[in-house]
């Protein structure tokens, strides 16, 4: 079945037709569905088959195909997030969905690189969100139990069978830039006070606005090959704080990200051999928003956007996605 | 289908430890690779555990996408039994394969296949002997010195941390001062020097932090979240 926007009365149908879904779409949409074998998170942005659109009407739908050996739907908060791991099937995938900068958000975040066996199975999934013109509040849904959060994750584990494997792929648009100044940070958090700038103690928020910067573009850190972004929330030139979207971490070394001219064209480069039947995909509200995204197509990139995207541990301006292919 | 090779190969060790510092295309081993050296750094594992833990996932996601270019990459170009990679010897083999099976083929296949693995890692395992050897005394030197300078560094941190925790005074804080050439050397004085950093920065993203919940609270959940965009 092909990922894209459907209508609630096609969606309560596939529900009740036993489909295992992960959903996506407005808390008012999300809230008329019926109790199954789906998951959920609300936000009201999407890249769908056609084009990037606002939405408080459709639900994105994901089919988890393959689930025929096993599923389980498992309610997450801070006390339990590193359960996630060993919760997951010996072969399979995870998909978590997180409500934003709630203490599950921050923990996981902080967390997730230190848990023994994340990377034994994918974990994949995204942060949930809201009309930024609203005073909504985020939720993510249990459709199992028929219940939703403001503060808590939902995760699918998927067994799948022998024959085949799920791998994660990410498309980032960003690169280190080489002129940038290597930045490393005293602790592991979402907020910045001082950091080592080139090996001086310097006030990062200061340093930002005295040379300018772009704060759309993300800092980059490298991981053995993979460029992985933090992107900038806001700065506090009062008091002097930088607020990310993710948590920087001490020992690794980061880079200002390159500008990029033409953010749709980037887009169009990077993303060439993305795989539109991927099981599942997402991408950020951030590239969204600065690359205006809505009502543009850019190849066949699908799903929900979001407020930050999970592919093992919390990402920042990326896109996401999930393929399970034969062994 | 790619082949893993044995995790005897140096190579995987040589990953780790940062000698060998290419840079990986599959995703999962990027970020695999990338937790792993920073646990072997930090002493959480060792760098045994964490090639057998690599291992196994690479077996596992053997067929994912680019862990062929980076077995390559890494290896070398004899790891490959199928595509660019075919070398003299793999036609050969190939050619073998092919005369074997009609008669037990699969059973002889996995034989030839455990000896060569048996053979590589035996070789290895000389090679590694042979170059230990060579350079035993050197290295035994460096390595305890490098051990020794760790184990130093982090005590000296802890004993810092507990000095400013407990806010110590300044006579105290000389009389704790290091005195050996190890304590005293550069490095050592650049971590006492950043972990006082570190516990500064917790204190000031602490106490400005709680100003902004206040402000958040003042200012309601819908605003707040929009100001994100602004």
């Amino acid at each position: 079945m092909e990922s894209q926007l459907y209508s609630v009365e096609k969606v309560k149908d596939l529900i009740n037709q036993g489909r295992v879904l992960a959903l996506a779409g407005d808390e008012r949409v999300l809230s008329q569905l019926p109790q199954g074998a789906w998951i959920g998170g609300t936000i009201p942005y999407f890249m769908d088959i056609d084009k990037g659109k606002f939405s408080q009407d459709m639900i994105y739908v994901n089919e988890l195909e393959d689930a025929d050996n096993g599923i389980s739907i498992i309610t997450y908060d801070e006390n339990n997030i590193d359960h996630i791991v060993n919760d997951a099937y010996d072969n399979g995938y995870s998909l978590l969905i997180i409500p934003p900068f709630q203490k599950i958000h921050h923990d996981f975040a902080l967390k997730a690189e230190d848990m023994d066996g994340l990377y034994n199975n994918p974990i994949v999934g995204w942060v949930c969100g809201i009309d930024l013109n609203a005073n909504d509040t985020p939720y993510t849904f249990n459709g199992l139990s028929g219940e939703k959060y403001p503060d808590k994750a939902i995760a699918i584990h998927i067994e799948l069978p022998e024959t085949k494997f799920a791998q994660i792929e990410i498309f980032n648009i960003f690169e280190m830039d080489e002129n940038s100044p290597e930045i490393e940070f005293y602790i592991d958090s979402f907020d910045v006070v001082n950091c080592l700038i080139d090996g001086k103690d310097t006030n990062l928020a200061t340093y930002i606005s005295e040379h300018k910067l772009d704060i759309k573009l993300p800092l980059v850190a490298d991981y053995s090959g993979a460029s992985i972004n933090v992107s900038i929330k806001e700065i506090d030139l009062e008091n002097g704080m930088v607020s990310l979207y993710a948590p920087v971490f001490q020992g690794k070394k980061y880079k200002f990200a390159k500008s990029i001219e033409d953010y749709v064209q980037r887009f169009e480069v990077k993303t060439i051999d993305y795989n539109s039947d991927a099981v599942f995909s997402c991408n950020c509200i951030l590239n969204y928003l600065y690359g205006e995204l809505e009502n543009k197509k850019i190849n066949k990139i699908k799903g929900p956007i979001t407020f930050g995207e999970i592919a093992y541990q919390l990402l920042n301006q990326t896109l996401v996605s999930l393929s399970v292919d034969e062994l | 289908m790619i082949h893993i090779p044995p995790k005897e190969r140096k190579e995987w060790r040589d990953l780790l430890t940062g000698q060998i510092n290419v840079p990986l295309k599959n995703f999962f081993f990027q970020m695999k690779i990338t937790q792993a050296k920073k646990q072997v750094e930090k002493a959480k594992v060792t760098v045994e555990d964490a090639v057998d833990e690599i291992y196994e996932l690479c077996v596992k996601f053997s067929k994912a996408k680019y862990m062929d270019v980076d077995i390559q990459n890494i290896f070398g170009t004899d790891n490959h039994s199928g595509g660019k990679a075919q070398d003299t010897n793999l036609v050969e083999q190939t050619i073998e394969e092919k005369d074997l099976i009609d008669t037990k083929a699969k059973e002889k296949i996995e034989r030839i296949n455990e000896l060569r693995l048996k053979e590589e890692a035996a070789k290895q395992q000389r090679e590694l002997d042979n170059q230990r050897e060579a350079k035993q005394d050197e290295q035994s030197t460096k390595l305890d010195k490098v051990e020794q300078i760790r184990l130093e560094a982090q005590r000296v941190i802890q004993q810092r941390y507990e000095m400013e925790l407990a806010k110590r005074k300044m006579e105290s804080k000389q009389k704790a001062e290091p005195k050996s050439e190890i304590i005293q050397s550069p490095e050592v004085r650049k971590d006492v020097q950043n972990f006082k950093r570190m516990e500064e920065e917790k204190q000031r993203v602490k106490q400005l932090k709680k100003k902004k919940v206040v402000r958040k609270k003042k200012s309601g959940f819908g605003s707040f979240f929009k100001s994100w965009f602004n």
